[in-house]
């Protein structure tokens, strides 16, 4: 037979369906103390069991504005987490995309010298380079990430994604630059991180983020 | 424990390998618990122990499917430098989006050469002021790594300037252009994040003492 203390938990873990099971547990096992401190209190100053828990719940909160605040603690937290790691990915893809890129197009020009080809003429050897740094720049950012934040990569993949169409939807609505260069130069950013989709193991965390997302819209 | 519940557990234990190994057992502990107090509900309900364990695995699998966030495996001064690094070419980007300007594409060094100026520098404030926050204590040694990172790179940016060939299209003066912007960039840059950085804590001292 469940005591109160175990019902309101139990109603608590419900309304915590969001958070994964190991945090959602460490947040029941963190309240229990607490409550069953509070209920030992007031059985002390002459309760009978049950009303010392009674008031325990009384006093501890409703379930469901304690979830709520736990929920949104937990929100708090894995946006940073997602921030974070999307920023370290990027700070990784920084840290290569110019040398490589810079490398690969002064390569690209001597080749083209080489060949003998005029600036106009050689145009294609130059985008090449900078579609091959960007590529090479996403595999190796991508493992970097797998390491440094495994079963992790999802979310902090898609705000980057994000955060790239944003910038190449703002520079074709403001025309920044001739209209039929908004597609190579948004094509030229993406494939790195398409890449980093594969490399960094974010595609495996699919079935549990779909899963995830329609056990919240339940 | 039960067959079913035992190979449960280390079916588990291998899917979350990715996870310290003493985050894991604790992780498998908890679950061992869940499992148990879940087949006892399932007893008192009036299910066959076999039933019982069943139920509890199936219930404990499903929630199980929620991936466990992992601590990001980087000491915290790679972590600020990294984060450092990514928000020095981010936060003006971001900005160029809201201000009037003819390009927003960010390329490092070449932010004197056009109007980036001001957004480079506010990215500047802002990458030091926000890696700083992300871990205060690794904040002084994770920024000096990320700017001599900076500077490491905006130099081979301009050393690889100065070797591309006149086919490339960059005439001399274009090339010196550069290289200047590059060098003042830097210096600008090594100014305002050494500034930023030893104006913050005692930006925070002033702020604790007003709240106090």
């Amino acid at each position: 037979m469940l005591n109160q203390v175990d019902a309101y938990l139990d109603a608590l873990n419900q309304g915590l369906k969001s958070l994964p099971i190991h945090e959602r547990l460490e947040q029941l096992d963190e309240i229990r103390a607490p409550l069953e401190g509070l209920a030992e209190l007031a059985q002390k100053r002459g309760h009978s069991r049950l009303d010392a828990e009674a008031q325990a719940i009384v006093q501890f909160g409703e379930v469901r504005v304690i979830a709520q605040q736990l929920n949104r603690a937990a929100t708090r937290r894995r946006w940073g987490h997602t921030v974070g790691v999307a920023a370290i990915y990027m700070g990784i893809a920084s840290c290569f995309a110019m040398p490589l890129q810079s490398l690969f197009t002064l390569g690209s020009t001597l080749y083209r010298d080489a060949l003998g080809k005029s600036p106009s003429e050689g145009t294609t050897v130059l985008v090449f380079a900078a579609v091959l740094g960007n590529i090479l720049t996403g595999l190796v950012a991508g493992a970097l990430l797998r390491r440094l934040a495994p079963g992790n990569t999802l979310r902090p993949l898609l705000l980057v994604s994000a955060a790239h169409v944003m910038f190449s939807v703002f520079s074709v609505l403001r025309q920044t630059g001739p209209a039929s260069m908004a597609v190579p130069i948004f094509a030229n950013g993406i494939w790195g991180i398409v890449l980093s989709f594969f490399n960094s193991g974010a595609l495996e965390e699919v079935p549990d983020a779909l899963l995830r997302l329609r056990r919240r819209v339940v | 424990m039960s067959t079913l519940t035992q190979r449960f557990l280390t079916e588990l234990h291998s899917e979350w390998s990715h996870l310290p190994t003493t985050e894991r057992q604790s992780l498998q502990e908890r679950m061992a618990t869940r499992l148990e107090a879940l087949t006892l509900a399932e007893r008192e309900l009036g299910a066959s122990e076999a039933e019982a364990q069943q139920r509890a695995v199936r219930a404990v699998g499903q929630e199980c499917t929620l991936q466990p966030q992992t601590p990001i495996r980087l000491a915290p001064v790679w972590q600020v430098t990294l984060i450092w690094i990514a928000l020095v070419s981010f936060i003006p980007t971001l900005l160029r989006v809201f201000l009037p300007v003819k390009s927003i594409i960010f390329q490092g060094g070449t932010a004197l050469q056009s109007n980036w100026l001001v957004p480079a520098l506010l990215g500047v404030v802002g990458a030091t002021i926000c890696a700083a926050l992300w871990h205060p204590h690794a904040a002084r040694r994770g920024v000096l790594n990320a700017l001599g990172i900076s500077a490491g790179l905006i130099l081979l940016g301009t050393l690889l300037t100065l070797l591309a060939p006149r086919s490339s299209g960059l005439s001399e003066a274009i090339q010196q252009s550069m290289v200047r912007g590059n060098i003042t960039f830097l210096l600008a840059e090594i100014v305002l994040t050494l500034g930023t950085l030893f104006a913050l804590p005692h930006l925070r001292r002033k702020k604790l003492l007003k709240g106090s």
